[in-house]
């Protein structure tokens, strides 16, 4: 069984767990108007560009690396993974990031100032943009040394790194493990999803009759687990692949509810056991269709289901953690978050959106994450007595 | 503690033509599995991850939409990162949408199960040097924790452009691709394969990485499918203090 003993959020809404409960209790959403060339809004975390690094470690300077930074400082996370060292030793905990464009930002940065000449080692690729640098980061910052890796399956990473983390402490490879989100703003989201044609110019209104599209906000999202009893646990997880197409979902959903289906049968639960459901709900009409007809097709009609997009944009490698992290949240507060900025509900769907936030103890939540490549996961999480 | 996997198949593909034959259109280097519209767009990595992947599985037997898949490289295709990132310094309105869907790092394992019809997890993974045996210990948990679906474990490194070289100097790209299943197992067709007997041990004090030349992993598999044998004996980088220590017992003898 996977505990999850500690946890820390940093996201635009708010720094730091309070602050994060803070903004769903009142509805602040964290979204802003980008000041770039796109007429777009954006979840951006408030203070990076003031966050150091320890003087050991400045070689690894880069946006997405003072985002890990900041979440390390964040909910005495720091403590207690140093309390995780103490008790299991280094080398037995391992870390498990999950990001789609890690510190891509830095190498877009390069290309902007129009060098010419080759890349050499003064460019600190391997600190600050490849795919890993921010792993690398965070195992000498936490000074753990187990097993660490990457995880990059597009918007499904950070939850399939939590999925990780189970199956490597079932087989005792390490008795504990920092599992993470991370993903900050870069260009290349930006103007991809532009020129896919899903970059809302509005607040995002994901299930609403008159969606836009999404906003791109940045978080990090980070947990500590062991298989040591703790406050909360993953009752169950889900994976599938859609099989269908490298960015759009599967129109009836069909990977989705596989997800969700193998979730339920590992938790040993049935779908009317699930309290709320915390949607991928990024507000593409395509997302928003196939997630509510997987959903639809699966539980009884009266479960609640929301997306919090409006309130710190899609995080893209981040937004299975951020989902995991709310819906604990969720089971610690028993306040189900409406899908801010949503008005009226998209007529074509059956599954009961939140449009107002509702109060009431779920002992089990089902937390979506999927990504382009047609990947799927789906994580059950729950109290540790439920 | 020793553990065990079975070997069921294994493949090794280099380069996939020069950028000429590239353009001459599909049909070049082109997985036969490659049959499914939604490939059109296939990237370099995505073929030469699909004719590794094809060999390994000819060699198990398996269908492929039987298959779980882990994709690991360090690297990813930095080619398509370096045509995004030079339109986004010039022209960012005109960034191509097949540009951008293919720049994510899951884009060859995403079009591998799009082409094997597979409804399986599907992970796409990096760990900077490490990344060939962390991705392969990735697969290994994978096949532990669902033994009842065996998993396509590819690794592959792409050429890097020009102004790279410096620091991940210029090897060919290459992939090498092993079919994994539970011990177990007995396989389909043509019965079973050797077993994989794996172990993750401290490596004591590993040498200081040179500075200069960071980033490429280790380990490169070599050029043919009797060559990707060889990263499945010995030890192989898996941090900073483990190695993953690999070795392959003939075929119907138990793990160690």
């Amino acid at each position: 069984m996977l505990y999850i003993h500690t946890f820390s959020a940093t996201a635009s809404c708010g720094r730091g767990c309070r602050e994060l409960q803070q903004a769903l209790f009142e509805g602040r959403s964290g979204l802003s108007p980008w000041p770039g060339p796109l007429p777009t809004y954006v979840g951006t975390v408030a203070g990076l560009d003031a966050v150091r690094l320890p003087v050991e470690l400045q070689a690894f300077d880069c946006r997405n690396n003072r985002l890990a930074e900041q979440a390390v400082r964040t909910d005495q996370f720091e403590s207690a993974v140093e309390a995780a060292v103490n008790r299991f030793g280094p080398s037995r905990i391992g870390l498990i990031v999950g990001t789609s464009s890690s510190g891509i930002a830095s190498l877009e940065e390069a290309y902007c100032r129009k060098r010419t000449t080759p890349f050499g080692s003064s460019d600190r690729l391997g600190k600050t943009f490849e795919l890993h640098a921010t792993t690398d980061y965070l195992q000498k910052r936490l000074r753990i040394s187990g097993p660490a890796l990457t995880v990059s399956s597009a918007c499904s990473s950070s939850a399939q790194s939590l999925v990780l983390a189970h199956q490597w402490i079932e087989r005792k490879w390490i008795d504990a493990a920092v599992v993470a989100g991370i993903e900050s703003l870069c260009m290349t989201a930006l103007f991809g999803f532009r020129a896919l044609n899903l970059i809302a110019p509005t607040p995002c209104r994901p299930f609403d009759r008159n969606r836009a599209g999404i906003n791109l906000g940045e978080a990090a999202a980070l947990m500590l687990v062991s298989n040591q009893p703790g406050p909360w646990r993953l009752a169950g997880y889900g994976e599938s692949s859609d099989a269908y197409h490298i960015t759009a979902p599967h129109p009836d959903g069909e990977g989705a509810r596989l997800a969700m289906s193998r979730a339920l049968i590992l938790a040993g639960i049935r779908p009317s056991d699930i309290g709320y459901i915390h949607a991928h709900g990024t507000g593409t009409r395509l997302n928003d269709v196939s997630e509510d007809r997987a959903i639809s097709r699966l539980f009884p009609p009266e479960i609640p289901v929301s997306s919090t997009k409006g309130w710190t944009g899609h995080t893209l490698g981040a937004a299975g953690m951020m989902g995991a992290l709310i819906s604990l949240l969720t089971l610690e507060s028993g306040l189900l978050p409406r899908t801010l900025n949503t008005e009226e509900r998209d007529p074509c769907l059956k599954s009961r959106i939140l449009l107002e936030s509702e109060r009431t103890r779920p002992h089990y939540i089902l937390s979506n994450a999927f990504g382009f490549g047609g990947n799927n996961c789906a994580l059950i999480l729950a109290g540790a007595d439920a | 503690m020793k553990e065990s996997v079975r070997l069921s198949g294994w493949g090794s593909v280099t380069d996939c033509g020069s950028p000429d034959q590239r353009m001459a259109g599909p049909g070049v280097d082109e997985p036969e599995i490659f049959t499914h519209a939604g490939l059109r767009h296939a990237t370099q990595a995505a073929r030469l991850c699909g004719l590794a992947a094809e060999q390994a599985r000819e060699g198990a037997g398996y269908p492929p939409e039987t298959l779980a898949c882990v994709f690991s490289s360090a690297l990813g295709e930095l080619e398509i990162t370096d045509q995004i990132c030079s339109t986004l310094a010039e022209q960012p309105l005109a960034l191509s949408p097949v540009l951008f869907h293919n720049s994510v790092h899951n884009a060859a394992s995403g079009y591998w199960a799009i082409a094997a019809q597979s409804r399986n997890p599907c992970r796409a993974v990096a760990a900077g040097p490490f990344s060939y045996a962390m991705g392969l210990l990735t697969a290994l948990g994978q096949v532990q924790a669902e033994p009842g679906t065996p998993v396509l474990y590819v690794y592959y490194e792409m050429t890097v452009p020009d102004r790279f070289r410096l620091v991940y100097g210029s090897p060919p790209a290459r992939a090498t691709a092993f079919i994994l299943a539970s011990a177990e197992s007995a396989g389909p067709g043509s019965g079973p394969g050797p077993l994989l007997v794996f172990e993750i041990a401290p490596c004591g004090t590993r040498k200081p990485r040179d500075p200069a030349t960071p980033g490429r992993p280790d380990p490169l598999p070599g050029t043919g499918r009797v060559e990707a044998l060889t990263f499945l004996n010995g030890t192989f980088p898996l941090s900073e203090e483990h190695d993953l220590s690999l070795a392959l017992s003939p075929c119907g003898s138990s793990p160690a």
